[in-house]
């Protein structure tokens, strides 16, 4: 068993030294072997005159792998693509608002949980009677055919990074959303 | 004599195109639809060809892309491993199933990107209920143009 076991070892080196040889390259690149003269073969210029004939070759692995993140994460339908974000990294108040309605409207605990009472498709004014003007108007929004929808945003007061947006159609309230500002 | 000669070749004539034109025969027929709908078969919308419009619109995609109307999210749905579902904190109330798209890239996605290609594509514009369900509605042509071009 343990002979077998060397023995395969032996063929395993064996055919290692008879791949170098069959590749005629010298296996530790630094040290300079001399090498019997069949198994000399013309190298590129950058690789036999350059002083240091590692960064030729280390620009080959590095390009190599840019093309392969490319190939993985590019999307060449020439869109914005790659890394799946996890987050829209957008200010509400420069990307999403319109049009400023009321600069200190903020959202109460006890505003937003009664708020939250209010049934989708009641009337808008059943929620203006308890939240008052909104930070903002969106603009408007064709979601649904022939309705455009107005939209109204509030910062809550204990989380000012969080915004709830509403959305009408006309006089009716459709629903909300809460929007995670970065 | 001569009258009996008209009506021959007129029913000859009857026959001879009965027997050709098998395509439509019949006179088309008006129908009231409970709900009128913009989109009609054979529309199109950004170039592309709608081909159904009833509740789910059906556009022949032919292998390109759709985006991101708006920041969101794209989400698998349990129901249908086929479909995948957009929605979007810009967009409350709203939710926008997505089947037959060949991949599809899941998670939180700005607007613009590619939410996946496919040969033919069905969009269903649903809407929230008032006990939490969600209804099919029409989607606003606008709003297709935009999961259509990247803008």
């Amino acid at each position: 068993m343990a002979d077998n076991r060397s023995a395969a070892k032996k063929s395993v080196k064996m055919r290692a030294d008879q791949a170098d040889v069959a590749q005629k390259r010298p296996r530790s690149r630094g040290k300079s072997v001399a090498y019997p003269s069949e198994c000399y073969i013309p190298q590129a210029d950058w690789a036999v005159s350059s002083q240091s004939p590692r960064i030729p070759q280390i620009i080959y692995v590095v390009g190599g792998w840019a093309l392969a993140a490319l190939a993985f994460f590019g999307d060449f339908g020439g869109h914005q693509n790659g890394v799946v974000a996890q987050s829209f990294g957008q200010s509400f108040k420069r990307d999403l608002c319109q049009e400023v309605v009321q600069p200190n409207a903020v959202l109460s605990r006890e505003d937003l949980a009664q708020m939250l009472t209010i049934p989708e498709r009641s009337a808008k004014s059943a929620l203006r009677e308890i939240i008052a003007e909104p930070y903002c108007q969106l603009p408007g929004l064709a979601v649904r055919a022939d309705v455009t929808a107005m939209r109204e945003a509030y910062p809550l007061a204990f989380d000012p990074q969080t915004w709830l947006v509403l959305l009408y159609e006309g006089e009716e309230y459709a629903g909300y959303a809460f929007y995670w500002e970065e | 004599m001569r009258n009996a000669r008209f009506r021959c070749s007129l029913v000859l004539g009857a026959l001879l195109l009965a027997g050709c034109d098998v395509a439509s025969p019949m006179p088309p027929v008006a129908m009231n639809l409970h709900q009128q709908w913009q989109l009609q078969p054979g529309d199109r919308i950004a170039g592309y060809e709608v081909s159904s419009g009833l509740g789910d619109i059906v556009i022949e995609l032919a292998g390109k892309g759709l985006y991101l109307p708006r920041d969101g999210r794209i989400q698998p749905l349990d129901a249908s491993p086929d479909c995948a579902l957009f929605s979007s904190p810009e967009i409350p109330a709203y939710q926008m199933r997505i089947c037959g798209l060949k991949q599809k890239h899941w998670g939180d996605r700005k607007q613009g990107q590619s939410i996946g290609r496919g040969d033919r594509v069905s969009l269903a514009m649903l809407r929230k209920q008032v006990d939490g369900t969600w209804t099919m509605v029409e989607p606003a042509t606008q709003l297709l143009e935009q999961f259509l071009d990247t803008q």
